[in-house]
């Protein structure tokens, strides 16, 4: 199953390139059953490379664009009244599909983002009376602008955790701009194929679910995880023990796509960045300081003995 | 005692009208200049019908000075009684009249009720009626004194000079107190000279005392005058004399180059303030640090000290300790160097350490 990853990101690199983080983040998502929130400036391929994820991996596609006047019901849906058959009909929203773009996820209101993460946390959604099971695989991939701080609504520590990965993405090298430049001059659009069925999908979550995990590296992740809750000048708070299990199975999927059959520190280690940037909360000492949280991770990795 | 029961007993006049009665008594008629009597003023209400009120004063003169030194006031329910006490001191001699000023205010019981109903909001005026009462004029035969005399009274004179040697345009400090009964103005005893300069503050001049402080200073020796104060104390008619003796002050001469002031300052040669080079260099090093710390300067000295990530690289002694170091950076740059150390180290394959070491370079 391995090639099939290859292939799919072989796929991918067509509509996208660069990236390759935000690329093996999603799949990690995917196979782990995670969701992802993304932050970066507009512009960085996030739609496209969804788009072209949920192309390879035959799933449906939705993008919903947070705005200030949306609703809880434009998101789950509603029961709209049928005059002819005097009876009310359920209309689903756009949380019904398999991969769900959430752009901007900070432009609306916390009752809108509340209807998204309960539906996330359930993977179910009630309308009215009745209850739906969101299809599999579903994936949320939220995004975030991080220059404008104005007239957003800053999503809650409680809620971010049930996020399993923050992605950073960054601008592409000046050779992959350079790459994308003549490929749009050339106007050369590659159709992307299907790589896997939902099947194959099961099949290597279940396949990373057996990937080995040695004790001394199972101990190193809790390790990590409690390091951030430690009492120190930087931080305000810790990640939940919900990291742990995020970052355990995070670690087992990026071996599996590394091609190992046994997790090493090294999977666990460039995991840990997107699985605890999100969940460490820093104190006002550290803002005003201008320390990052990946900073943060970086000295608890440079501090902690690796096994 | 007998003879001030006397003399206090001699009443001037006692005067009723229709409504007031008011009588003037002092103890003496025939006073010597400035020499101090005693007035006392007594105002009483007749007329209990209606509401009264007193404003009484000597009128102001060059011929005379006084001072208020009692008041009481019996306000009973219309029977208002005033009792003033004045001493008087006349300053020229012959026949003086001391005048007075009394304006006697008139009103009813309704008006001072709605006077008083008023409030911080709401002033009610109190509606009356000012009368001026004409008071006859107290005379007074003033008896002469000497004509060089300085004070009439019995005083005490006390002085210090704190030191008779000192040093060219060092002060020596005369300290003179003057302390009795009797007429007192405030006047100098001490004046500058061609020998030494004085420094004099206001004389401090209270009920009973006159205080005087000088610095004296000089170039060279001198002497300090002789002060004779001729006083004379009426009531025993005795004249007398206080006397602060001449001193000789020795002054030990200076060089006059090291002075600041070389005329007539006293203060002597001042050390240099080098106290001003500390705040300086406080401000410089204050300017510098707001200066530079927003440009962050220091950290980036900091940081300098620090070997760069390359050299961190090139000092790795292992391949563990190169992954951990590479792992620690979070960059794709290293994606390919991490993954042949992984293999090393947790797979047991072979590769130098030098070898990864060129491909990171590369």
């Amino acid at each position: 199953m391995i090639d099939k990853i290859k292939e799919i990101k072989q796929e991918i690199a067509k509509a996208v390139i660069g990236q390759e983080d935000m690329v093996n983040g999603l799949l990690i998502g995917l196979f782990c059953e995670g969701h992802i929130l993304v932050e970066g400036v507009p512009g960085l391929a996030k739609t496209t490379t969804v788009k072209a994820l949920s192309l390879a991996l035959d799933l449906e596609f939705k993008r919903i664009q947070f705005t200030p006047d949306l609703l809880p019901s434009d998101i789950i849906g509603a029961q709209i009244y049928d005059p002819q058959n005097s009876i009310f009909k359920i209309k689903k929203g756009p949380i019904f599909t398999q991969l769900l773009l959430a752009d901007e996820i900070n432009r609306s209101p916390s009752k809108v983002q509340s209807a998204l993460l309960e539906a996330m946390q359930e993977r179910q959604v009630t309308i009215g009376e009745d209850t739906f099971a969101l299809p599999r695989p579903f994936m949320v991939m939220a995004t975030q602008n991080p220059l404008e701080q104005e007239g957003v609504y800053r999503l809650p520590e409680a809620q971010l955790d049930r996020f399993m990965m923050k992605l950073v993405i960054t601008h592409n090298s000046a050779d992959e701009e350079l790459k994308i430049m003549r490929q749009i001059a050339n106007r050369k659009s590659k159709s992307i194929k299907p790589i896997i069925s939902i099947d194959e999908l099961d099949i290597i979550s279940k396949e990373i679910e057996q990937i080995h995990i040695d004790k001394e590296v199972e101990e190193y992740i809790v390790s990590i995880v409690r390091a951030t809750r430690e009492s120190s000048s930087d931080i305000r708070y810790g990640a939940s023990p919900r990291a742990i299990i995020d970052l355990y199975k995070a670690s087992k999927a990026h071996a599996y796509m590394e091609g190992k059959d046994f997790v090493t520190p090294v999977d666990i280690i460039t995991m840990s960045y997107p699985i605890l940037r999100h969940r460490v909360g820093l104190s006002y000492e550290a803002r005003a300081k201008g320390i990052q949280v990946d900073y943060i991770i970086k000295s608890i990795i440079d501090t902690l003995v690796m096994p | 005692m007998v003879i001030r029961f006397l003399i206090f007993i001699t009443i001037f006049s006692i005067v009723k009208a229709k409504d007031i009665s008011y009588s003037f008594s002092i103890d003496n008629q025939t006073p010597y200049k400035k020499e101090a009597i005693i007035l006392d003023v007594n105002i009483s209400q007749l007329d209990h019908s209606q509401v009264m009120f007193f404003k009484f004063s000597p009128k102001e003169s060059n011929d005379y000075i006084f001072t208020q030194i009692d008041f009481k006031e019996d306000d009973k329910y219309h029977n208002l009684k005033h009792e003033y006490k004045y001493r008087i001191y006349p300053l020229k001699d012959g026949n003086i009249s001391i005048e007075f000023n009394m304006i006697k205010l008139v009103t009813t019981d309704n008006s001072v009720a709605y006077a008083i109903s008023g409030d911080r909001d709401n002033i009610k005026s109190l509606v009356k009626k000012d009368i001026k009462v004409n008071l006859a004029p107290l005379r007074l035969s003033v008896k002469p004194i000497h004509q060089n005399t300085d004070l009439v009274g019995d005083f005490k004179l006390s002085y210090t000079l704190d030191k008779t040697t000192t040093k060219s345009y060092d002060p020596v400090y005369l300290h003179v107190k003057l302390k009795g009964k009797g007429y007192l103005e405030p006047f100098e005893i001490m004046h500058s000279s061609k020998k030494y300069h004085v420094f004099a503050q206001n004389p401090k001049v209270t009920s009973n005392s006159i205080v005087w402080n000088y610095a004296i200073s000089s170039k060279d020796n001198f002497v300090l005058p002789k002060v004779v104060l001729n006083g004379f104390n009426p009531k025993t008619k005795q004249s007398y004399k206080l006397i602060i003796p001449a001193h000789k002050i020795e002054v030990k001469s200076v060089n006059s180059s090291t002075l600041v002031d070389k005329d007539d300052n006293p203060l002597s040669s001042q050390d240099i303030d080098w106290s001003w080079i500390g705040w300086l260099f406080s401000y410089i090093i204050v300017f510098l640090s707001g200066f530079f710390m927003p440009h962050n300067i220091f950290k980036r000295w900091f940081n300098k000290k620090v070997s760069s990530f390359d050299d961190k690289i090139a000092l790795a002694k292992s391949h563990k300790e190169l992954l951990t170091l590479l792992l620690s950076s979070n960059s794709s740059k290293y994606r390919e160097a991490i993954r042949l150390l992984e293999r090393v180290v947790y797979n047991g394959e072979s590769i130098s350490l030098s070898q990864i070491k060129k491909r990171i370079r590369r």
